[in-house]
């Protein structure tokens, strides 16, 4: 036992001998070893116009001889090292560059001192910030970017449906202490892949011009095609500063995009229009869907009897078919072979042309039916793709109406309805809308009307209704006038079914003027066609 | 005394005694309740199947979110913030003492757990159609039958698409990890585990994350009664993939910048903005203080569900308030300083910017009033005093190091006297991230103005972030180079999701942390003056430091042990 305590005893010295002769002596034991000093040190931030700099004047000394002088700052991501190479004393005499102060800054400048034998110490030394004085008297910098003044361009959406080249008009006024260049830049792609890139550089060269300078120009797009671009009015002065002003100009981008079905010109002109809502909807032209950049979607009856007559009629910015607010049948805003209006090619029905000469104005199918039609204004083309439509079972809307056993007509009642015996329930001598033998949902026909505003509505057939004529199947506002909006935010009048009449100012809906109207309502589409025909 | 020298009759004794105290331990009319299942217990009807499923998205707390590290946010580990407490354990990261031992915010084992516990769930409910219908033999049942089997097919997508965010939550922090598709393994087996690559486990996730989407609901809004608002839908699908490819496209795990990478992202934030169902919130401040109704909001694509509290107010409103603020997460004047000014939309160095450095909250961003609390600013009916000597101000127990205080999330209407709460709800994607995520991802593929064929430019879609309704900064300037539109949506980012927990991340990922989280944290010393003016005067907070071997967390030192050398730890570490 006494044995293990021997080695144990003697294990534990070595240990203790071992760990005592690899202690790092950073000092000699007694006096302390002088410290590295830190005399007189200063450090001033300078504005030096437009830099800015911190000034440090520092002294060191140290009897040992100093190794290093490392001097710090985070926030301006100073750390300079200083080799010294164990000389006893060293000083600093030098300027930094650091970046402007965002705000008024107390910034700190941190000195780690090591002398030759490993000590070390850490000063701090506060910087006095003299940067608001100007050390340069009388320098002015410039540190403000030319200043642009745009004029032109004031349009910048092109429908581009003609031949011709598109002109961008340019105009901007410069002004600066000296403008060094200007830089004019048109540049984006064609829907089609083809680049354009058209810029002008202008160095202004007499003194007024310097200070500023009018520019002026046109810059040409290609023709007849979508394309996106940008442009830029870019001015760099001579102190560097630089300021960037533009935009994007768009050629086929249209912002609307409606789908007139009308034979004729007279069926533009003579087409429904819902007097007392002020609202259109109920005539030859039904706003389309935008979806994504430049494509637009409708659902549509398409009878391919031959003599249809499908046009897009495409609008920019606040432009709109209509232009009237209510009480007149003026302000339509379009006409059928206006340079707003594309169709579909005759040689090649599934795309567009702007050419109208060219143009068959069909859909691309050959069977009737219901379509989603999209239109992509960008590859310029047309897809229908068919569909079924379906009507939901509801005995209050739709009273005996089934798939099965389709409504053979619709009667149109009102007290100014020419046949309806002055009131809203169907009489034996009331106009009706009768069914199309190949569209179970499609009910047209004529009728007369003899009040300068006419109200009116369409029922189910009276033997469906069960005689409950006041409760069921009536087809007239869907909701109030001012709540029903078309795809572009424009009141519009839908015709749906209802059911039970709350009566009020939801009352049907009205025509105007007096005269005689062809008409046809779909019920799928919620649709209703009217065009005054004559008196 | 020895028990060998103990009387047989003694040791009886004793005996007794023991016994007899072990039983009275037992109360007699304590009734057992079976609560813990094994195994072969939970996937036996559809009930226990759908909380096993159900407790996968436990995994979503503690982890995300409000002062969850130690009481602080994630937020004060990097350059947005400071936290108010200097003995709390976020501070290793901003001191980089944080090692492979002591990590404040480890997330290996949870999310491992995490996964884990999806898998076990995958597994067992394979046949979950024949298990519901074992539960529902009763012919009257089939519409709760139909009901409940959709529903668990709908949960494992769900399950799926939460063990590949928490794959996500592992990458971002570790870089390439295994990847564990059981729940069992050998001790054998778990040894061999080594690795994947970055890339690999993006992979995995964006094939997972497009695997699912067919089989999520696009949304639980509206949906039986409400109950299940709050689980993963369609959108997260696509949102989790577009910023795992980001992730992926980003500098840190991109270094030869492969622009097909950049494309990948594009495309998949695209895909988000192309379903045409999310928006812009109309109010930046309303937010994040949505609740449990988040989830319904236009913006929100997904929340952690969340609970009636008060503690954040607690931590979080200003320390002179008498309803307890005790102070906490501290927004730095480095972030204060990359909020804009609001009429010309420049940053506050730039010449002609109108910013005025006497004044300096006049006439910014009004983002910066909704997420931090400026001197001076109303609060709960009386300004803010954050000046040395104020209320709020220096000299006071646990007040502002920075001269700020935390507004976002911040929930401005509690009586914490009378210790009301509400409802906090933790966004975890929402739109205008995806926009942003959408908008630096087509600068690097495309540049800031090209459309390429997608819906809308890199600028307009940081425009559309700037001109939310009540914020309505001005447009980015026209012809920004790609160098140029790179900061602006960078700082935009730093901006718009300040304290969500991204900046941490993005600054790793834009390999730019060694210059922002090595920079000091700044505060602003606001001195009152004996005329009612205040002077502002900005100081070193306090220093960070940040090392290259900091892009990526170690992985825990006893996993990389266990695993004998398989498991390579990270860089430097």
């Amino acid at each position: 036992m006494k044995r293990i305590y021997s080695i144990l005893f003697i294990g534990l010295n070595l240990v203790w001998l071992f760990m005592a002769c690899n202690k790092a002596l950073t000092f000699p034991e007694g006096d302390s070893t002088p410290l590295p000093v830190l005399e007189g040190a200063t450090a001033r931030l300078h504005w030096i116009g437009p830099k800015y700099k911190v000034a440090v004047q520092a002294l060191m000394k140290d009897e040992k001889g100093i190794k290093t002088v490392q001097m710090k700052n985070g926030e301006w991501q100073l750390d300079t090292v200083f080799n010294v190479g164990d000389q006893s004393s060293f000083s600093i005499q030098d300027s930094f560059l650091v970046p402007k102060d965002l705000n008024p800054t107390q910034h700190t400048l941190e000195f780690r001192i090591t002398n030759s034998e490993g000590g070390l110490i850490r000063k701090y030394v506060t910087v006095e910030d003299l940067s608001s004085e100007n050390l340069i008297a009388g320098y002015n910098p410039d540190e403000l970017p030319p200043d642009i003044k745009v004029v032109k361009p004031t349009v910048t959406k092109f429908l581009g449906f003609s031949a011709a080249p598109i002109k961008v008009d340019f105009e901007a006024t410069i002004s600066d202490l000296e403008i060094n260049s200007i830089e004019l830049k048109l540049w984006g792609e064609a829907a089609d892949g083809q680049p354009v890139e058209l810029s002008e550089t202008i160095n202004p060269t007499d003194e007024a011009a310097k200070k500023q300078y009018t520019l002026i120009k046109s810059l040409e797009l290609p023709s007849g095609k979508p394309g996106l671009y940008q442009y830029i009015i870019r001015s760099t002065d001579a102190s560097g500063n630089k300021k960037t002003v533009g935009g994007e100009v768009s050629v086929g981008y249209v912002d609307r995009l409606y789908l007139s079905d009308a034979q004729n010109a007279a069926e533009v002109t003579a087409q429904g229009y819902d007097q007392a809502g002020g609202c259109r909807g109920i005539g030859t032209i039904y706003s389309m869907k935008k979806q994504g950049n430049n494509t637009f979607l409708i659902d549509y009856y398409y009878p391919a009897s031959g003599a249809e007559n499908i046009r897009f009629i495409a609008f920019l910015g606040p432009n709109k078919p209509f232009s009237n607010t209510g009480g007149t049948q003026a302000g339509i805003n379009y006409t059928l072979d206006g340079e707003n209006v594309i169709g579909s090619s005759a040689a090649a029905p599934a795309t567009l042309t702007v050419d109208l000469q060219q143009a068959g104005f069909k859909l691309p199918v050959t069977q009737k039916g219901y379509y989603h039609i999209a239109v992509d204004m960008t590859k310029r083309t047309i897809s229908a793709t068919p569909y079924t439509p379906t009507l939901p079972i509801d005995a209050v809307k739709y009273p005996g109406w089934s798939d099965a056993s389709p409504w053979q007509y619709l009667a149109v009642t009102g007290p100014t309805v020419a046949g309806s015996a002055g009131g809203w329930t169907e009489a034996t001598t009331s106009p009706k809308l009768t069914r199309d033998p190949d569209n179970k949902y499609l009910f047209s026909g004529s009728f007369q009307t003899t009040g300068g505003t006419s109200n009116m509505s369409l029922n189910a057939p009276l033997a469906a209704l069960g005689g409950d004529v006041w409760g069921k199947g009536w087809f007239r506002l869907a909701a109030a006038r001012a709540a029903m909006k078309d795809d572009y935010g424009d009141l519009i009048t839908t015709v749906g079914a209802v059911g039970a009449s709350s009566g009020g100012a939801n009352w049907g809906f009205s025509t105007s003027p007096a005269g005689t109207y062809k008409a046809s309502y779909d019920l799928a589409l919620q649709r209703f066609r009217i065009v005054r025909t004559g008196n | 005394m020895k028990l060998m020298n103990m009387k047989p009759v003694w040791i009886s004794c004793l005996l007794l005694l023991v016994i007899a105290a072990n039983s009275s331990c037992k109360k007699f009319l304590d009734r057992e309740v079976e609560s813990n299942y094994k195994e072969d217990e939970v996937f036996v009807n559809y009930d226990r199947m759908q909380q096993a499923g159900i407790g996968v998205y436990a995994f979503l707390y503690n982890r995300f979110g409000f002062q969850r590290i130690d009481n602080a946010m994630l937020a004060s580990a990097c350059d947005e913030a400071d936290h108010a407490v200097p003995a709390s354990a976020i501070q290793k990261y901003n001191t980089g003492t944080w090692t492979a031992v002591s990590n404040p915010e480890d997330c290996w084992a949870f999310f491992y757990q995490g996964i884990r516990r999806a898998n076990l769930f995958l597994e067992n409910s394979v046949n979950y159609k024949q298990i519901v219908y074992r539960d529902t033999l009763d012919p009257a049942n089939k519409s709760s039958y139909e009901a409940n089997v959709k529903d668990i097919a709908w949960l494992r997508a769900e399950v799926r698409l939460l063990r590949a965010l928490y794959y996500f939550e592992l990458i971002k922090r570790y870089g390439g990890v295994p990847l564990v598709d059981r729940s069992t393994y050998t001790d054998e087996e778990l040894k061999q585990f080594k690795r994947k690559t970055f890339d690999e486990c993006a992979s995995f996730i964006k094939a997972e994350c497009d695997s699912v989407y067919p089989q999520l609901k696009d949304s639980w809004v509206g949906f039986s009664s409400e109950k299940w608002r709050g689980r993963i839908t369609q959108g997260v699908a696509l949102a989790l993939k577009a910023r795992v490819l980001l992730y992926a496209a980003s500098p840190l795990n991109n270094p030869s910048n492969d622009v097909e990478k950049w494309i990948a992202a594009v495309k998949a934030a695209h895909e988000v903005i192309a379903l045409g169902k999310y928006g812009l919130h109309n109010s930046y401040s309303g937010l994040f203080r949505l609740g449990n109704g988040a989830d319904g909001n236009t913006e929100v694509i997904f929340a952690i569900q969340g609970w009636a509290r008060n503690d954040f107010e607690r931590m979080n409103y200003p320390v002179g308030y008498s309803q307890g603020g005790e102070g906490s997460t501290c927004p730095s004047q480095n972030l204060v300083d990359a909020y804009e000014m609001k009429a010309t939309g420049m940053g506050i160095g730039e010449p002609g910017s109108g910013y005025d450095p006497a004044n300096p909250y006049a006439g910014r961003d009004p983002r910066l009033g909704m997420s931090i609390l400026t001197n001076n600013t109303t609060f709960k009916n009386r300004p803010v005093e954050s000046w040395v000597g104020g209320l709020d101000g220096l000299g006071k127990l646990n007040a502002t190091t920075t001269g700020y205080y935390l507004r976002k999330f911040v929930d401005e209407g509690l009586d914490l006297e009378k210790n009301t709460s509400s409802v906090h709800t933790w966004v975890l994607f929402r739109y205008a991230e995806i926009l942003l995520d959408y908008a630096e991802a087509m600068n690097e593929a495309y540049g800031p103005e090209a459309s390429s064929g997608y819906s809308m430019t890199a600028k307009a879609a940081v425009d559309r972030v700037r001109q939310r309704s009540g914020v309505g900064m001005p447009l980015l300037p026209p012809g920004l180079s790609k160098d140029e539109m790179r900061a602006r949506i960078r700082n935009e980012r730093r901006v718009e999701l300040a304290f969500e927990e991204h900046r941490f991340f993005d600054v790793r990922r834009w390999k730019i942390a060694e210059q922002t989280e090595n920079l000091p944290l700044m505060a602003m010393q606001i001195t009152k003056t004996p005329e009612g003016t205040f002077k502002y005067l900005v100081r070193k907070a306090e220093d960070r430091i940040f090392q290259p071997r900091m892009y990526w967390y170690p992985i825990p030192e006893q996993e990389v042990l266990k695993s004998e050398g398989n498991l390579a730890q990270s860089p430097g570490w």
